[in-house]
C-alpha cells in the first residue's frame, strides 16, 4: 500500500469536464453505482460526482446541491467552500488516485471546470446495526453491551468509556487489496512500551492481501500461530476492553469485527470473567476457582475414566466399581471407542446447535441431549456412567468465558482420551507433561504465557487466581510491567470518608 | 538432515513402545475379599478362597465364591481361575482372611509376598478366622444377602472408625513385624449361626498366632498406643458405693449387685521407662468421659457423686489394663510396643527380638489412670 503511494502523478487537473466522466467511468467500469451529473451556472460547467449508497443522500442533496445550485456567486473553488461550509470541505485534491480512494470512503466531490483541483465532502453513509447485547461472552451484571461492526462506534465507546486525554488511538492502515483500518489502543502514562512497540511493529511489518476479521488477525500477529491455545484475548465486551487498557495493556480493533484484540495476555486470564469483578470479592473469588477447576474436569474427568476402567481398576472405590462394572458389562466396545464415541457426540450437538437457527438449535439440543442418551444406555451402547461424566466435563469446558478457549479445551479432551486408552495413567501424565512443557513455552506479544505462576509473581496472584477487596486491589498487574505500577494510593484506600458528626 | 533422521527416531520412539496389558473392568473377577487356609488334603499347600466381583451382562448375583489349591498365593488363584471365565485380579482385594491353623503357623510369608505385589492395596484389612477361613466365607456368602467380602470389611472397619481396635492394614502388620519390641494385634471373625461376626482379638507374637483376647482389648491396646476421640465402653462398676447417690430410691429401690455405665472415652496415653534396671514402667493415661447411660438410676447432682463415679472407673480400667498384661506376658507377646520404648533407652537402639522375647515378661509396669466426667448428658 505504501509502494503504490509512491507512484505519484502529477496533477490532473484542469481537465473538461467530458474527458474527466470519461476517465472516471473507465475506472469504474461495468459499475453503474457512480453517479457523475453535471450542472451549467453563468456560463460555468460543475460536476458533482459520488457513489450513491456510500454517501448520505439526504445531506448531499440539501446541503450541497441545493447549495451550489442555488448559488449567486460565481463558482469557484473559493466560492463554494464559502458558501458550502460543511466542516469536511477541502480543496486540495488534484490527483486521481486520490480521488478514487476518498470516493470509496464516501466523499461527494465538485469539480468547476478549469479549477485546478476539486472540492470534496465527506459525507460518508455506513450502514451499522444497532449496538446490541454479547452473545459470545454473555454477563450476567455489568455493562451489556457489546462491539459492532462499525469501527467509529466501536471508538466512540471506547472513549466514552476512558475518558482521558491519556488514550492513544493510533491509526494502522493494513491489508494490499483491501485497506483495512486498523487502530491501536493504549494508555501513554500506563502501558509498558515495549509492548506498544511490539504491536505496532507487527502491524506494520505484516503483509497481507487483506484482513477478514480481528480473529485473523489476531492469529497473523501471534507469537506462536501453530499453536492450539489462543495468545491474544478476544473480546467483544467494550467494558473488559476498556478495563484492560486501563491497567496497561494495549488493545487492538480493526474495522467490520466485532470483536477486539488484546494483548498480552496469560494463559489464566481467558478464565477470567469481568463478572468477577462486579460481584462482590469472596463470590467473584468462587466462580474464578470454579472456573479453574471446570477446566482440569473438562480435559481429565473422561480420560481419566478410560484410563482407570482400561488398565487401573484398583483406583476405583469399592462401592463405585460395582456400578461401573455393571454399567459397563453391557457395552460392546472397548472404553476408549465408547467415550470417544460419547464425546463425538456431544460436539455433535454442540455444532448443530450452534449452526442452526435459535429455536431449532434448542430442540436438537433436547432430542440429542435426552433421547438419543436414553436410547444409547438402553441399547447397550454405552454406560450410563460415563454418560454422567461426559455430561459434566462437557459442562464444564462451556464455563470459559472465552469462547476459543473454550473450544481449545473441548478438543484437547481428544488427544487425551486416546492417549489414556492407549497407555492409561502414563499416558495422561504423559499428555499433562506436553501441555505442560508447551505451555510454558508459549509467549504472548514477548511475555511469557503462564504469567504470574511461572515466573511466579506473587503480587499477581489476586487479580488472577482469586480476588482480595477492593482496598487490596491497588496494583496493577506487575508481571507485564506497566509505566505506573499502581492504581491509586494504598493508604487512602482504606479510609472511610465519612462525614463525623 | 541429522535432525530429520531424530525426530523420525523420536516418534517412533512413542510408537513402538509396547501397549501396558489393558484390564478392562467387565472382564476381570474382581477379587474382593481371599481366605487362605492350610490345605487339609495336601501337606504344605495352601487352600484359597476368592471372593468376586464378575459383572456378566446376564446374570443377576456378581459375587462368586471361587476355590483354589496351590503351594503359593498365585498359583491357588489360578488354579481357582480354571473355574471361572474371567481374569481374577487381586488389586482390589480389601481384606484378607487368614484360618486359625494357618495364622498359628506363622503368616509372614503370604504378607511379603502381598507387600511386594504392587497391584495390591497395602491398605488391605488383615483378619483371622476362628475357625478355617474358607468355612466362614462359604457360610458367610450363603447367609448374608450382600457380597460377605463387604459385609465383613464393614464390620472391621466401623470397629476402626469407633476406635475400638487399632488398624492394622498390610503395611502396618508388616512395619510391625519388622519393627523390635511391638507385636501386631488383628481382629477375629467367627460365624454365629453362620453369619460372620468378630468374636475377640488375635494376638500375635511376631506373625504368630499365640493367644485370643476379648474384644474389649482391643480399645485398651488403641488407647496405650494413640489419642482417641469417643470411643464407646461399657464397664460393671460395683453398685454398693452409689447407693446413697441413687434416684428414687423410695419408689424403685435397686436390688442389683453391679451398675453399668456405658461411657464415651477420649483421651490419650503417656509411657516412660522409670527405671531402665529394674524394667519398670509408668503408664498415665488421661480420660475425659461423657456419661452415656447408668443400668440403675443414679443421681449426678452431688459432686461427690461425680468423683466417685471418676474413681471408680479409673480403677476399673487400670484393673483391666493390669490384666491384660498379664495375659500378654504369658504369652510373651507385646502389642502395647513397650519394646520400643525400652529400644529408646538403649545404647544405639540395639535391641534384638530374642533379646526382647526374654525381657518382656520380666517388665513391670504402673498403669495410672485418670478420670475427668467431661459430661453428664441427660443423667444430671
Amino acid at each position: 500500500m505504501r509502494k503504490r503511494r509512491k507512484q505519484e502523478s502529477s496533477s490532473l487537473f484542469p481537465i473538461k469536464i467530458d474527458q474527466f466522466e470519461k476517465l472516471l467511468k473507465s475506472k469504474f467500469e461495468n459499475n453503474p453505482d457512480l453517479s457523475f451529473s453535471v450542472y451549467e451556472h453563468e456560463n460555468k460547467k460543475a460536476a458533482v460526482f459520488y457513489i450513491s449508497y456510500l454517501v448520505d443522500l439526504e445531506k448531499a442533496e440539501e446541503f450541497l446541491l441545493n447549495l451550489l445550485l442555488t448559488m449567486q456567486k460565481e463558482w469557484t473553488n473559493a466560492s463554494i467552500q464559502n458558501e458550502i461550509p460543511l466542516i469536511s470541505g477541502d480543496a486540495t485534491i488534484n490527483k486521481l488516485e486520490d480521488i478514487l480512494e476518498k470516493i470509496l470512503l464516501g466523499t461527494a466531490f465538485i469539480y468547476i471546470e478549469g479549477e485546478d483541483s476539486v472540492v470534496s465532502y465527506m459525507m460518508p453513509n455506513k450502514e451499522k446495526r444497532a449496538l446490541t447485547k454479547a452473545e459470545t461472552e454473555s454477563v450476567v451484571i455489568g455493562p451489556q453491551i457489546a462491539f459492532t461492526e462499525s469501527l467509529v462506534t466501536n471508538l466512540n465507546v471506547i472513549r466514552w468509556s476512558i475518558r482521558s486525554t491519556d488514550l492513544v488511538m493510533e491509526k494502522i492502515l493494513l491489508g494490499k487489496e483491501t485497506i483495512h483500518e486498523v487502530r491501536l489502543i493504549y494508555l501513554k502514562s500506563v502501558a509498558n512500551e515495549t509492548d506498544v512497540n511490539t504491536m505496532r511493529e507487527r502491524l506494520k511489518t505484516l503483509e497481507v492481501n487483506s484482513i477478514d476479521d480481528s480473529s485473523v488477525l489476531a492469529q497473523y500477529i501471534e507469537d506462536s500461530s501453530a499453536s492450539i491455545f489462543p495468545q491474544f484475548y478476544l473480546t467483544e465486551l467494550p467494558d473488559r476492553f476498556a478495563y484492560t487498557i486501563t491497567q496497561g495493556r494495549v488493545g487492538v480493533i480493526v474495522e467490520n469485527s466485532p470483536t477486539a484484540i488484546i494483548a498480552p495476555s496469560t494463559f489464566l486470564s481467558f478464565f477470567e470473567s469481568t463478572e468477577d469483578l462486579y460481584m462482590r470479592w469472596n463470590t467473584g473469588s468462587f466462580l474464578r476457582i470454579l472456573r479453574f477447576l471446570s477446566v482440569f474436569i473438562a480435559i481429565f474427568l473422561t480420560p481419566m475414566y478410560v484410563a482407570a476402567v482400561t488398565y487401573h481398576y484398583e483406583i476405583i472405590p469399592s462401592d463405585l466399581l460395582i456400578s461401573i462394572g455393571q454399567s459397563r458389562a453391557g457395552v460392546p466396545f472397548p472404553p476408549i471407542f465408547e467415550a470417544l464415541f460419547l464425546e463425538l457426540m456431544i460436539e455433535l450437538l454442540r455444532e448443530a446447535g450452534a449452526r442452526l437457527p435459535t429455536k431449532v438449535g434448542q430442540t436438537i439440543g433436547i432430542v440429542g441431549g435426552v433421547v438419543v442418551g436414553t436410547a444409547a444406555v438402553q441399547a447397550g451402547i454405552t454406560s450410563n456412567i460415563l454418560i454422567i461424566f461426559i455430561t459434566i466435563s462437557a459442562l464444564a469446558s462451556f464455563t470459559a468465558p472465552s469462547y476459543l478457549m473454550g473450544t481449545t479445551i473441548r478438543v484437547l479432551r481428544f488427544p487425551m482420551i486416546i492417549l489414556a486408552g492407549i497407555l492409561g495413567i502414563v499416558g495422561i501424565i504423559f499428555g499433562i507433561c506436553f501441555l505442560a512443557i508447551h505451555l510454558l513455552k508459549l509467549t504472548s506479544l514477548g511475555r511469557p504465557y503462564l504469567t504470574p505462576i511461572y515466573p511466579f509473581q506473587m503480587k499477581d496472584l489476586n487479580k488472577v487466581l482469586f480476588r482480595l477487596p477492593p482496598n487490596f486491589q491497588w496494583r496493577r498487574f506487575l508481571s507485564f510491567q506497566p509505566k505506573d505500577t499502581s492504581r491509586y494510593d494504598k493508604t487512602k484506600a482504606k479510609k472511610k470518608k465519612d462525614i463525623d458528626e | 538432515m541429522y535432525r530429520k533422521i531424530l525426530i523420525i527416531a523420536m516418534v517412533s520412539l512413542l510408537f513402538l513402545t509396547a501397549c501396558p496389558e489393558s484390564k478392562v473392568i467387565e472382564n476381570q473377577g474382581i477379587i474382593n475379599t481371599r481366605g487362605i487356609d492350610i490345605n487339609p488334603d495336601q501337606e504344605n499347600q495352601i487352600e484359597t478362597t476368592l471372593i468376586v466381583y464378575q459383572f456378566d451382562d446376564q446374570a443377576t448375583n456378581i459375587t462368586k465364591t471361587l476355590y483354589g489349591v496351590g503351594h503359593t498365593i498365585k498359583a491357588a488363584r489360578e488354579k481357582a481361575n480354571e473355574s471361572s471365565s474371567f481374569n481374577l485380579t487381586p488389586g482390589q482385594i480389601r481384606l484378607n482372611l487368614f484360618g486359625r491353623e494357618l495364622a498359628e503357623q506363622g503368616i509372614i510369608e503370604y504378607i511379603s509376598a502381598m507387600i511386594s505385589d504392587a497391584r495390591i492395596s497395602d491398605t488391605m484389612l488383615l483378619a483371622v478366622a476362628d475357625s478355617s477361613a474358607k468355612e466362614i466365607l462359604t457360610e458367610g456368602q450363603k447367609v448374608t444377602s450382600i457380597n460377605v467380602g463387604q459385609y465383613l470389611h464393614g464390620v472391621i472397619d466401623r470397629e476402626h472408625k469407633e476406635e475400638t481396635l487399632p488398624r492394622v492394614e498390610l503395611n502396618d502388620f508388616s512395619h510391625i513385624y519388622n519393627d523390635v519390641g511391638i507385636d501386631p494385634i488383628l481382629p477375629v471373625i467367627g460365624s454365629k449361626n453362620g453369619e460372620p461376626v468378630k468374636t475377640s482379638i488375635a494376638l500375635f507374637q511376631d506373625d504368630k498366632y499365640v493367644k485370643e483376647l476379648p474384644l474389649v482389648d482391643g480399645l485398651l491396646v488403641n488407647l496405650f498406643q494413640k489419642t482417641i476421640g469417643n470411643a464407646p465402653l461399657e464397664l460393671k462398676l460395683p453398685m454398693e458405693p452409689f447407693r446413697e447417690y441413687e434416684a428414687k430410691k423410695e419408689l424403685h429401690p435397686s436390688n442389683s449387685e453391679n451398675l453399668y455405665v456405658r461411657i464415651g472415652l477420649n483421651g490419650k496415653s503417656q509411657t516412660k521407662l522409670t527405671d531402665f534396671e529394674e524394667k519398670h514402667f509408668k503408664t498415665t493415661i488421661n480420660l475425659g468421659i461423657i456419661l452415656e447411660e447408668f443400668s440403675e438410676l443414679i443421681s449426678m447432682k452431688d459432686e461427690k457423686a461425680a468423683d466417685l463415679l471418676e474413681k471408680e472407673i479409673a480403677k476399673q480400667i487400670e484393673g483391666k489394663y493390669e490384666t491384660l498384661l498379664k495375659k500378654v506376658q504369658e504369652a510373651n507377646a507385646d502389642p502395647f510396643g513397650f519394646g520400643n520404648i525400652y529400644r529408646t533407652h538403649r545404647k544405639a537402639g540395639d535391641l534384638t527380638k530374642k533379646e526382647w522375647r526374654e525381657i518382656f515378661p520380666t517388665i513391670s509396669v504402673d498403669f495410672n489412670v485418670n478420670v475427668e466426667v467431661l459430661n453428664y448428658g441427660t443423667t444430671k
